[in-house]
Protein backbone atom coordinates (compact mmCIF):
# COMPACT_ATOMS: atom_id res chain seq x y z
CA UNK A 1 0.00 0.00 0.00
CA UNK A 2 1.28 3.59 -1.13
CA UNK A 3 -1.66 5.92 -0.82
CA UNK A 4 -2.95 9.18 -0.25
CA UNK A 5 -5.56 10.35 2.75
CA UNK A 6 -7.38 13.52 3.23
CA UNK A 7 -8.77 13.63 6.41
CA UNK A 8 -12.77 14.89 6.16
CA UNK A 9 -14.33 17.62 8.03
CA UNK A 10 -16.50 17.53 10.72
CA UNK A 11 -19.64 17.26 10.76
CA UNK A 12 -22.72 14.41 9.14
CA UNK A 13 -21.02 14.94 5.44
CA UNK A 14 -17.76 14.81 6.01
CA UNK A 15 -16.31 14.10 3.04
CA UNK A 16 -18.09 16.26 0.45
CA UNK A 17 -16.09 16.97 -3.10
CA UNK A 18 -13.76 14.20 -1.32
CA UNK A 19 -11.47 11.62 -3.92
CA UNK A 20 -8.72 8.88 -3.36
CA UNK A 21 -7.26 7.04 -5.77
CA UNK A 22 -3.79 5.56 -7.21
CA UNK A 23 -2.25 4.73 -10.13
CA UNK A 24 0.72 2.90 -12.06
CA UNK A 25 1.95 5.32 -14.54
CA UNK A 26 5.13 3.55 -16.05
CA UNK A 27 7.60 2.97 -12.96
CA UNK A 28 5.73 5.34 -10.74
CA UNK A 29 3.07 5.47 -8.96
CA UNK A 30 1.18 8.19 -8.34
CA UNK A 31 -1.58 8.55 -5.17
CA UNK A 32 -3.69 11.32 -4.45
CA UNK A 33 -6.37 12.33 -2.19
CA UNK A 34 -8.38 15.84 -2.98
CA UNK A 35 -11.14 17.82 -1.88
CA UNK A 36 -13.05 19.83 -4.52
CA UNK A 37 -15.91 22.03 -4.20
CA UNK A 38 -16.10 20.77 -0.44
CA UNK A 39 -18.49 23.49 0.50
CA UNK A 40 -20.42 23.76 -2.52
CA UNK A 41 -23.13 21.25 -1.14
CA UNK A 42 -23.23 17.57 -1.81
CA UNK A 43 -24.40 17.30 -5.02
CA UNK A 44 -21.73 19.78 -6.76
CA UNK A 45 -19.31 18.25 -4.77
CA UNK A 46 -19.82 14.88 -5.55
CA UNK A 47 -19.78 16.88 -9.65
CA UNK A 48 -16.60 18.49 -9.21
CA UNK A 49 -15.16 15.32 -7.69
CA UNK A 50 -15.94 13.25 -10.25
CA UNK A 51 -14.61 15.66 -12.88
CA UNK A 52 -11.16 15.19 -10.41
CA UNK A 53 -11.24 11.59 -11.01
CA UNK A 54 -11.90 12.20 -15.02
CA UNK A 55 -8.49 14.06 -14.48
CA UNK A 56 -6.38 11.82 -12.85
CA UNK A 57 -7.97 8.68 -15.39
CA UNK A 58 -6.62 10.56 -18.28
CA UNK A 59 -3.16 11.04 -17.10
CA UNK A 60 -0.43 9.72 -18.77
CA UNK A 61 3.32 8.05 -17.94
CA UNK A 62 5.31 11.23 -18.69
CA UNK A 63 8.46 10.71 -16.88
CA UNK A 64 9.57 10.42 -13.15
CA UNK A 65 7.82 10.96 -10.40
CA UNK A 66 8.71 14.98 -10.63
CA UNK A 67 7.06 15.10 -13.99
CA UNK A 68 4.20 13.23 -13.30
CA UNK A 69 3.37 15.86 -10.72
CA UNK A 70 3.91 18.38 -12.52
CA UNK A 71 1.20 17.03 -15.36
CA UNK A 72 -0.91 15.95 -12.92
CA UNK A 73 -0.74 19.81 -10.82
CA UNK A 74 -1.39 21.28 -14.94
CA UNK A 75 -4.14 19.17 -15.70
CA UNK A 76 -5.69 19.45 -12.33
CA UNK A 77 -5.67 23.55 -13.14
CA UNK A 78 -7.42 22.75 -16.22
CA UNK A 79 -10.44 22.01 -13.86
CA UNK A 80 -13.75 23.69 -14.45
CA UNK A 81 -13.23 27.40 -13.36
CA UNK A 82 -16.55 27.11 -11.53
CA UNK A 83 -14.51 24.88 -8.94
CA UNK A 84 -11.03 26.54 -9.15
CA UNK A 85 -12.89 29.91 -8.72
CA UNK A 86 -14.27 29.15 -5.48
CA UNK A 87 -10.83 28.20 -3.97
CA UNK A 88 -11.80 25.42 -2.83
CA UNK A 89 -9.37 22.95 -3.74
CA UNK A 90 -7.60 20.68 -1.01
CA UNK A 91 -4.87 18.12 -2.68
CA UNK A 92 -2.49 15.57 -1.31
CA UNK A 93 -0.59 13.92 -4.70
CA UNK A 94 2.06 11.68 -3.83
CA UNK A 95 4.70 10.56 -6.59
CA UNK A 96 7.00 7.51 -5.61
CA UNK A 97 9.24 5.24 -7.47
CA UNK A 98 9.65 3.15 -4.87
CA UNK A 99 12.86 4.66 -3.59
CA UNK A 100 11.81 7.99 -3.25
CA UNK A 101 8.71 10.11 -2.67
CA UNK A 102 7.76 13.51 -3.92
CA UNK A 103 4.68 15.33 -3.16
CA UNK A 104 2.63 18.87 -4.11
CA UNK A 105 -0.28 19.77 -1.88
CA UNK A 106 -2.70 22.64 -1.45
CA UNK A 107 -5.25 23.92 0.94
CA UNK A 108 -3.48 21.41 4.06
CA UNK A 109 -2.37 22.43 7.94
CA UNK A 110 -0.59 19.34 7.94
CA UNK A 111 0.55 16.53 6.73
CA UNK A 112 2.01 13.27 8.31
CA UNK A 113 3.15 9.75 7.69
CA UNK A 114 1.64 6.60 8.59
CA UNK A 115 3.21 3.26 8.71
CA UNK A 116 1.91 0.15 10.07
CA UNK A 117 -0.91 2.44 12.08
CA UNK A 118 1.60 4.79 13.55
CA UNK A 119 1.41 8.27 12.43
CA UNK A 120 3.79 11.02 12.56
CA UNK A 121 4.05 14.94 11.71
CA UNK A 122 6.24 16.13 8.18
CA UNK A 123 5.27 19.13 8.16
CA UNK A 124 5.96 21.54 10.61
CA UNK A 125 4.87 25.28 10.23
CA UNK A 126 6.72 27.02 7.49
CA UNK A 127 6.77 24.03 5.35
CA UNK A 128 6.60 24.09 1.74
CA UNK A 129 3.71 21.61 1.23
CA UNK A 130 1.66 24.03 3.81
CA UNK A 131 -0.15 26.54 2.36
CA UNK A 132 -3.55 27.73 0.82
CA UNK A 133 -6.13 25.85 -1.07
CA UNK A 134 -6.25 25.99 -4.77
CA UNK A 135 -4.86 24.46 -7.60
CA UNK A 136 -1.16 23.08 -6.73
CA UNK A 137 1.74 24.43 -8.80
CA UNK A 138 3.80 21.78 -9.67
CA UNK A 139 6.62 22.26 -7.38
CA UNK A 140 7.08 18.84 -5.48
CA UNK A 141 9.22 17.99 -2.48
CA UNK A 142 10.54 15.12 -1.31
CA UNK A 143 9.13 13.40 1.32
CA UNK A 144 9.19 10.15 3.47
CA UNK A 145 8.50 6.87 1.81
CA UNK A 146 5.74 5.28 3.76
CA UNK A 147 3.07 3.46 2.94
CA UNK A 148 0.14 5.93 3.78
CA UNK A 149 0.49 10.03 3.70
CA UNK A 150 -2.20 11.73 5.09
CA UNK A 151 -2.88 15.26 4.39
CA UNK A 152 -4.66 17.03 7.19
CA UNK A 153 -6.96 20.45 5.92
CA UNK A 154 -6.81 23.50 7.37
CA UNK A 155 -9.29 23.98 10.24
CA UNK A 156 -9.30 19.78 10.79
CA UNK A 157 -7.45 18.34 13.72
CA UNK A 158 -5.42 15.42 12.98
CA UNK A 159 -7.60 12.34 14.53
CA UNK A 160 -6.61 11.20 18.15
CA UNK A 161 -7.46 7.51 16.51
CA UNK A 162 -9.00 5.93 13.78
CA UNK A 163 -7.50 7.84 11.64
CA UNK A 164 -8.23 5.39 8.13
CA UNK A 165 -12.15 5.72 9.45
CA UNK A 166 -11.50 9.72 9.89
CA UNK A 167 -10.05 9.76 5.97
CA UNK A 168 -13.15 7.96 5.04
CA UNK A 169 -10.68 4.42 4.30
CA UNK A 170 -13.02 1.72 5.22
CA UNK A 171 -12.21 -2.18 5.33
CA UNK A 172 -12.57 -3.85 1.73
CA UNK B 1 -76.42 24.58 24.80
CA UNK B 2 -77.56 24.87 21.02
CA UNK B 3 -77.27 28.54 20.63
CA UNK B 4 -73.14 28.12 21.91
CA UNK B 5 -72.81 24.94 19.13
CA UNK B 6 -74.26 27.69 16.89
CA UNK B 7 -71.66 30.05 17.80
CA UNK B 8 -74.12 32.54 19.05
CA UNK B 9 -71.72 34.03 21.73
CA UNK B 10 -73.20 37.37 21.71
CA UNK B 11 -72.90 38.80 25.30
CA UNK B 12 -71.59 35.89 26.99
CA UNK B 13 -69.04 36.22 28.89
CA UNK B 14 -66.68 33.26 27.25
CA UNK B 15 -63.57 33.30 30.64
CA UNK B 16 -67.01 33.39 33.12
CA UNK B 17 -69.23 30.57 31.12
CA UNK B 18 -65.76 28.15 30.15
CA UNK B 19 -67.27 25.70 31.91
CA UNK B 20 -70.67 25.56 29.84
CA UNK B 21 -68.85 25.82 26.72
CA UNK B 22 -66.89 22.93 27.78
CA UNK B 23 -69.79 20.93 29.06
CA UNK B 24 -71.41 21.78 25.79
CA UNK B 25 -68.99 20.81 23.85
CA UNK B 26 -68.80 17.69 25.60
CA UNK B 27 -72.28 16.73 25.48
CA UNK B 28 -72.17 17.53 21.60
CA UNK B 29 -71.91 14.06 20.33
CA UNK B 30 -71.77 14.31 16.86
CA UNK B 31 -73.06 17.26 16.61
CA UNK B 32 -70.95 19.82 14.47
CA UNK B 33 -68.87 21.92 16.20
CA UNK B 34 -67.13 23.94 13.23
CA UNK B 35 -69.67 27.05 14.00
CA UNK B 36 -68.95 27.32 17.04
CA UNK B 37 -64.93 27.08 16.64
CA UNK B 38 -65.32 29.43 14.06
CA UNK B 39 -66.96 31.82 16.43
CA UNK B 40 -64.14 31.24 19.42
CA UNK B 41 -61.12 32.01 17.05
CA UNK B 42 -62.83 35.16 15.96
CA UNK B 43 -63.79 35.89 19.21
CA UNK B 44 -61.68 34.97 22.07
CA UNK B 45 -58.50 31.89 20.94
CA UNK B 46 -57.61 31.81 24.66
CA UNK B 47 -60.99 30.41 24.85
CA UNK B 48 -60.90 27.70 21.96
CA UNK B 49 -57.21 26.82 23.28
CA UNK B 50 -58.97 26.08 26.77
CA UNK B 51 -62.26 23.77 25.27
CA UNK B 52 -59.39 22.07 22.34
CA UNK B 53 -56.20 21.63 24.06
CA UNK B 54 -56.94 22.63 27.95
CA UNK B 55 -56.20 20.82 30.86
CA UNK B 56 -60.37 19.95 31.42
CA UNK B 57 -60.72 19.50 27.29
CA UNK B 58 -63.14 17.04 26.62
CA UNK B 59 -61.22 15.88 24.28
CA UNK B 60 -61.86 13.07 21.41
CA UNK B 61 -61.64 12.77 17.52
CA UNK B 62 -64.72 14.76 16.93
CA UNK B 63 -63.59 17.56 19.00
CA UNK B 64 -59.75 17.89 17.12
CA UNK B 65 -60.90 16.94 14.23
CA UNK B 66 -63.11 20.32 14.73
CA UNK B 67 -60.36 22.17 16.09
CA UNK B 68 -57.63 21.54 13.33
CA UNK B 69 -58.85 24.23 10.72
CA UNK B 70 -57.79 26.59 13.53
CA UNK B 71 -54.57 25.48 14.36
CA UNK B 72 -52.92 29.35 12.97
CA UNK B 73 -55.17 30.69 15.55
CA UNK B 74 -54.29 28.00 18.47
CA UNK B 75 -50.36 28.16 17.76
CA UNK B 76 -50.70 32.28 18.44
CA UNK B 77 -51.68 31.20 21.82
CA UNK B 78 -50.33 28.49 22.78
CA UNK B 79 -46.30 26.77 21.24
CA UNK B 80 -46.81 24.58 18.63
CA UNK B 81 -44.15 22.07 20.79
CA UNK B 82 -47.14 22.46 23.40
CA UNK B 83 -50.42 22.70 21.16
CA UNK B 84 -49.54 19.36 19.09
CA UNK B 85 -48.66 16.51 21.76
CA UNK B 86 -51.45 17.87 23.76
CA UNK B 87 -54.03 17.65 20.79
CA UNK B 88 -52.17 14.34 19.71
CA UNK B 89 -53.28 12.73 23.82
CA UNK B 90 -56.36 14.23 23.30
CA UNK B 91 -57.49 12.81 18.99
CA UNK B 92 -58.15 9.13 19.87
CA UNK B 93 -58.57 7.98 16.61
CA UNK B 94 -57.91 11.42 14.89
CA UNK B 95 -53.91 11.18 16.17
CA UNK B 96 -52.66 10.43 13.06
CA UNK B 97 -54.63 13.57 11.55
CA UNK B 98 -52.80 16.06 14.46
CA UNK B 99 -49.54 14.44 12.93
CA UNK B 100 -50.20 15.24 9.60
CA UNK B 101 -51.07 18.35 9.86
CA UNK B 102 -47.96 19.23 12.32
CA UNK B 103 -46.24 17.88 10.23
CA UNK B 104 -47.09 20.40 7.25
CA UNK B 105 -46.43 23.46 9.56
CA UNK B 106 -43.82 22.29 11.67
CA UNK B 107 -41.70 20.04 8.68
CA UNK B 108 -38.42 21.01 10.73
CA UNK B 109 -39.47 20.35 14.07
CA UNK B 110 -37.58 17.57 16.22
CA UNK B 111 -40.61 17.04 18.57
CA UNK B 112 -42.23 15.67 15.47
CA UNK B 113 -40.01 12.56 15.94
CA UNK B 114 -41.13 11.21 19.29
CA UNK B 115 -44.84 12.02 18.18
CA UNK B 116 -44.50 9.93 14.83
CA UNK B 117 -43.28 6.92 17.13
CA UNK B 118 -46.46 7.38 19.59
CA UNK B 119 -48.89 8.51 16.18
CA UNK B 120 -47.26 5.38 13.64
CA UNK B 121 -47.37 2.02 14.00
CA UNK B 122 -45.77 1.08 10.51
CA UNK B 123 -43.09 3.02 8.86
CA UNK B 124 -42.61 5.46 11.58
CA UNK B 125 -41.85 8.48 10.58
CA UNK B 126 -43.24 8.73 7.15
CA UNK B 127 -45.85 11.27 7.59
CA UNK B 128 -42.99 13.96 8.67
CA UNK B 129 -40.60 12.61 6.18
CA UNK B 130 -42.75 12.80 3.70
CA UNK B 131 -43.85 16.47 4.78
CA UNK B 132 -40.25 17.57 4.92
CA UNK B 133 -39.28 16.50 1.32
CA UNK B 134 -39.64 19.41 0.07
CA UNK B 135 -37.98 22.02 3.19
CA UNK B 136 -34.48 22.69 3.75
CA UNK B 137 -34.12 20.76 6.64
CA UNK B 138 -34.76 17.25 4.97
CA UNK B 139 -31.60 15.97 5.50
CA UNK B 140 -31.28 16.91 9.34
CA UNK B 141 -35.18 15.25 9.35
CA UNK B 142 -33.71 12.13 8.02
CA UNK B 143 -31.33 12.17 10.54
CA UNK B 144 -33.19 12.87 13.65
CA UNK B 145 -35.73 9.66 11.84
CA UNK B 146 -32.33 7.38 11.91
CA UNK B 147 -31.06 8.28 15.10
CA UNK B 148 -34.54 7.73 17.01
CA UNK B 149 -34.26 4.19 14.36
CA UNK B 150 -37.31 4.44 12.48
CA UNK B 151 -35.74 2.45 9.55
CA UNK B 152 -39.00 1.42 7.25
CA UNK B 153 -40.01 4.76 7.74
CA UNK B 154 -36.63 6.30 6.22
CA UNK B 155 -37.11 3.35 3.27
CA UNK B 156 -40.45 3.92 2.77
CA UNK B 157 -39.84 7.98 2.16
CA UNK B 158 -36.78 7.16 -0.01
CA UNK B 159 -39.52 4.76 -1.89
CA UNK B 160 -42.47 7.75 -1.96
CA UNK B 161 -39.94 10.76 -2.75
CA UNK B 162 -36.56 9.51 -4.45
CA UNK B 163 -34.68 10.89 -2.24
CA UNK B 164 -31.06 9.97 -1.37
CA UNK B 165 -31.37 11.62 2.12
CA UNK B 166 -33.00 8.69 4.23
CA UNK B 167 -30.23 6.29 2.69
CA UNK B 168 -27.44 8.77 3.48
CA UNK B 169 -29.25 9.18 7.24
CA UNK B 170 -29.35 5.09 7.52
CA UNK B 171 -25.58 4.94 6.73
CA UNK B 172 -24.89 5.38 10.38
CA UNK B 173 -27.42 3.27 11.82
CA UNK B 174 -27.70 0.70 9.26
CA UNK B 175 -26.03 -0.56 6.15
CA UNK B 176 -28.50 -2.69 4.57
CA UNK B 177 -31.08 -0.39 5.30
CA UNK B 178 -29.20 2.46 3.51
CA UNK B 179 -28.88 0.08 0.62
CA UNK B 180 -32.47 -0.36 0.89
CA UNK B 181 -33.16 3.60 0.65
CA UNK B 182 -30.69 3.62 -1.78
CA UNK B 183 -32.38 1.67 -4.07
CA UNK B 184 -35.66 2.37 -3.96
CA UNK B 185 -34.63 6.39 -4.30
CA UNK B 186 -33.21 4.90 -7.62
CA UNK B 187 -36.42 3.10 -8.78
CA UNK B 188 -38.36 6.04 -7.96
CA UNK B 189 -36.32 7.97 -9.60
CA UNK B 190 -33.15 7.23 -11.72
CA UNK B 191 -31.96 10.23 -11.57
CA UNK B 192 -32.02 10.37 -7.90
CA UNK B 193 -28.16 11.88 -6.58
CA UNK B 194 -27.55 8.88 -4.28
CA UNK B 195 -24.00 8.00 -5.10
CA UNK B 196 -23.17 12.03 -3.99
CA UNK B 197 -25.16 11.21 -0.84
CA UNK B 198 -23.11 8.18 0.54
CA UNK B 199 -20.35 9.02 -0.75
CA UNK B 200 -20.54 12.18 1.51
CA UNK B 201 -20.84 10.24 4.45
CA UNK B 202 -19.10 7.08 3.58
CA UNK B 203 -16.15 8.00 2.14
CA UNK B 204 -14.44 8.87 -1.25
CA UNK B 205 -14.18 5.45 -2.46
CA UNK B 206 -17.56 4.19 -2.47
CA UNK B 207 -17.50 1.55 -5.00
CA UNK B 208 -17.67 -1.27 -2.41
CA UNK B 209 -20.79 0.08 -1.05
CA UNK B 210 -23.00 0.84 -3.94
CA UNK B 211 -21.86 -2.89 -5.48
CA UNK B 212 -23.80 -3.78 -2.83
CA UNK B 213 -27.09 -1.97 -3.37
CA UNK B 214 -27.45 -3.23 -7.26
CA UNK B 215 -29.13 -6.94 -5.98
CA UNK B 216 -31.59 -4.23 -4.84
CA UNK B 217 -32.70 -2.12 -7.70
CA UNK B 218 -36.14 -3.37 -9.24
CA UNK B 219 -36.31 -1.16 -12.89
CA UNK B 220 -33.76 -1.26 -15.51
CA UNK B 221 -34.10 3.01 -15.91
CA UNK B 222 -32.60 2.37 -11.87
CA UNK B 223 -29.27 0.42 -13.25
CA UNK B 224 -28.96 2.13 -16.35
CA UNK B 225 -28.94 5.38 -14.57
CA UNK B 226 -26.51 3.92 -11.99
CA UNK B 227 -24.25 2.65 -14.51
CA UNK B 228 -23.90 6.20 -15.92
CA UNK B 229 -23.16 7.86 -12.32
CA UNK B 230 -20.82 5.23 -11.23
CA UNK B 231 -18.15 5.63 -14.12
CA UNK B 232 -14.99 5.43 -11.68
CA UNK B 233 -16.53 2.81 -9.86
CA UNK B 234 -15.40 -0.54 -11.33
CA UNK B 235 -16.85 -3.11 -9.00
CA UNK B 236 -20.59 -1.31 -9.79
CA UNK B 237 -20.09 -1.00 -13.37
CA UNK B 238 -18.39 -4.22 -14.17
CA UNK B 239 -21.42 -6.22 -11.83
CA UNK B 240 -23.81 -4.22 -13.31
CA UNK B 241 -23.05 -4.36 -16.74
CA UNK B 242 -23.45 -7.96 -16.24
CA UNK B 243 -27.06 -7.71 -14.24
CA UNK B 244 -28.59 -5.45 -17.09
CA UNK B 245 -27.51 -8.14 -20.15
CA UNK B 246 -29.83 -10.31 -18.04
CA UNK B 247 -32.63 -7.29 -17.67
CA UNK B 248 -35.54 -7.10 -19.73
Amino acid sequence: MRDAWLVGSAGRTPFVGHLRGARDLGRVRLAWACCVAGTAGVEQGWEAAEAARDVFAGLRATGDARDILTAACAALAGLDPRWLARGDLTTLLVATDGTTARAVASGLAGVHVGDSGVFRSIAPPGHPLLGEPGAPDGTSHEIPLAEVWVGVPAGVPFPKRDVAAACGVRPA
Amino acid sequence: MSALLDGKLDGVDLRAELPRLLAAVRDAGSAPLDVLFAALAAKDPVALAEVVAGSRAPGGAHVVRAALPHVNVLEATLSPRGLYPRLFDLAAEAATDVLAVAAARHPAASWLVPLSKKAEFFAVGLTHLLAAAGHPSFAAVCRAHAEAGHIDGLVFAAAETGRAEPAAALLALDIDAALRAAGAALDRDPTSPVLAHLAAVWGPEPDALVVRLIPGLRSRAAADALLAAARHLPRTTATLRAVLRGMV
